[in-house]
């Protein structure tokens, strides 16, 4: 069990571990409304959880990413509290390979490698045969965790309008 | 100087054997075998052998059967490509079986992903069970197969800790193994008494020896850092029990069986440490 034990750093304080308490809230909330996670990239700052979006007609996969920027200290936690970005993408996926298609988003892609994404904005972006969709937002993590059902509420509504609107982004790319 | 090669037998009679593709045939008529040349039903170099031979040849290799086969228009040379125009199907006709192709291999490629990755759809359903149990994510980390999490009661400050091991991470072992993951489940309490702590370590040694814990076994162990004694416990778990291969998961289940193991790990801490 030792073993065990020595698989998670030390933290003194509950407020180092905002980001992961976030994080469990989004799986939670992404489950609830049916979306599956099947995919974790985590370290210290930066957390990415890619989600199935089953029975989606529109939508493949949502990826939400969480990046936190201060609050890791307790000094700063004080005076900027827990700033993070949360990067949320939306992915439409089109199986059927046309390779007159294929030869189009190659010219888009070659397009987008020059975009970089703005904060609040929204950059869509084709890779192969995906069409992205993402859009960035500062947050204040004190805002959505440890604030009870008040705060997961709160969470809910900031993710299903996030990818409601860039859903709708990404409709057109939809095949079929 | 090459022996020459016996005559042939003459053409009605029975006297051929030759290597069909689909095995040896005779003895036929030279004839009836030249005739299926003809037809195409047999290549102009399969193996013939008749009395005379001392062993298999090609029928080009005999000087005579050559003269044969190229009076029936079946020589060495191969036949005439049929016209280009019959074989070249439209670009539409092309695209569209191209993109059956791919269709075809989503499929398989989905049925692999899905063995891959279901230990992370099982990870994102043990965090929502474990969150519905009344607890707080603080900590995911993994080393590619292990995958490891710890959760806190804000209120009560009690931990419960998970390490998972998705033990067949293929579609081959899956349809063997099943979806079985190892999954190792500690629940943990702050102690303000440290010698208590440390005493309860000192058990520990004893677990320690168990290096392959069975099912149902439950250690005790402190974790000094940070003040916390946890019980734990092996376990197997069918993932396909929770987690249907269209992503269907059985939360119910799942939080009843989270919310069992805690109790009982609970229990049993209690117990030991007054």
């Amino acid at each position: 069990m030792l073993e065990l034990l020595t698989k998670f750093s030390h933290k003194a304080e509950i407020r180092e571990s905002k980001d992961e308490i976030m994080v469990g809230e989004i799986v939670r909330a992404m489950a609830r409304r049916g979306y599956p996670s099947i995919g974790y990239t985590v370290d210290a700052d930066l957390q990415r959880v890619k989600f199935k979006t089953v029975g989606d007609p529109v939508l493949a996969h949502v990826y939400v990413g969480l990046d936190r920027k201060t609050g890791g200290g307790a000094l700063s936690n004080a005076l900027l509290g827990a700033k993070a970005t949360l990067t949320i993408a939306v992915e439409v996926k089109n199986y059927v390979a046309d390779p007159d298609d294929l030869v189009a988003m190659y010219r888009t892609d070659f397009a987008n490698i020059f975009k970089t994404p703005v904060l609040g904005g929204v950059r869509l972006n084709h890779e192969l045969n995906s069409v992205f969709a993402t859009t960035t937002k500062l947050i204040e993590i004190g805002d959505y965790v440890m604030k009870g059902e008040e705060g997961v509420q709160r969470l809910t509504a900031l993710l299903n309008g996030t990818i409601q609107d860039l859903r709708e982004r990404v409709r057109p790319f939809k095949k079929g | 100087m090459s022996t020459p090669l016996a005559t042939l037998p003459p053409p009605d009679a029975p006297a051929v054997y030759v290597m069909a593709p689909e095995g040896q045939l005779g003895p036929l008529p030279l004839d009836a075998i030249l005739e299926r040349v003809s037809r195409g039903e047999l290549p102009s170099d399969a193996p013939v052998w008749f009395e005379g031979l001392p062993n298999w040849i090609r029928m080009g290799e005999h000087p005579q059967l050559r003269e044969r086969l190229a009076a029936n228009g079946r020589g060495a040379a191969p036949p005439a490509a049929p016209p280009r125009a019959a074989t070249r199907r439209s670009d539409d006709e092309q695209d569209r079986a191209f993109a059956g192709l791919i269709q075809q291999s989503w499929k398989h490629f989905e049925r692999n992903l899905f063995a891959a990755h279901v230990d992370e759809v099982f990870i994102g359903a043990v965090i929502t069970s474990t969150l519905d149990n009344g607890y707080a994510l603080i900590d995911i980390t993994s080393d590619g197969s292990n995958h490891y999490l710890r959760f806190e009661d804000l209120e009560d400050r009690s931990r419960i800790i998970y390490q998972l091991h998705h033990l067949a991470g293929d579609a081959a072992s899956a349809k063997v193994l099943g979806h079985i993951a190892s999954v190792v489940v500690g629940y943990g309490e702050r102690v303000g008494n440290l010698t208590r702590a440390l005493s309860a370590t000192q058990a520990e040694y004893k677990s320690g020896y168990l290096q392959s814990a069975e099912p149902g076994t439950i250690t005790i162990d402190a974790d000094v850092a940070t003040g916390y004694i946890y019980t734990q416990v092996d376990m197997y778990w069918n993932i396909s029990d929770y987690v249907a291969e269209d992503y269907a998961i059985d939360y119910d289940l799942l939080t009843e069986h989270v919310g069992a193991s805690i109790h009982a790990l609970r229990k049993y801490l209690r117990g030991r440490i007054g």
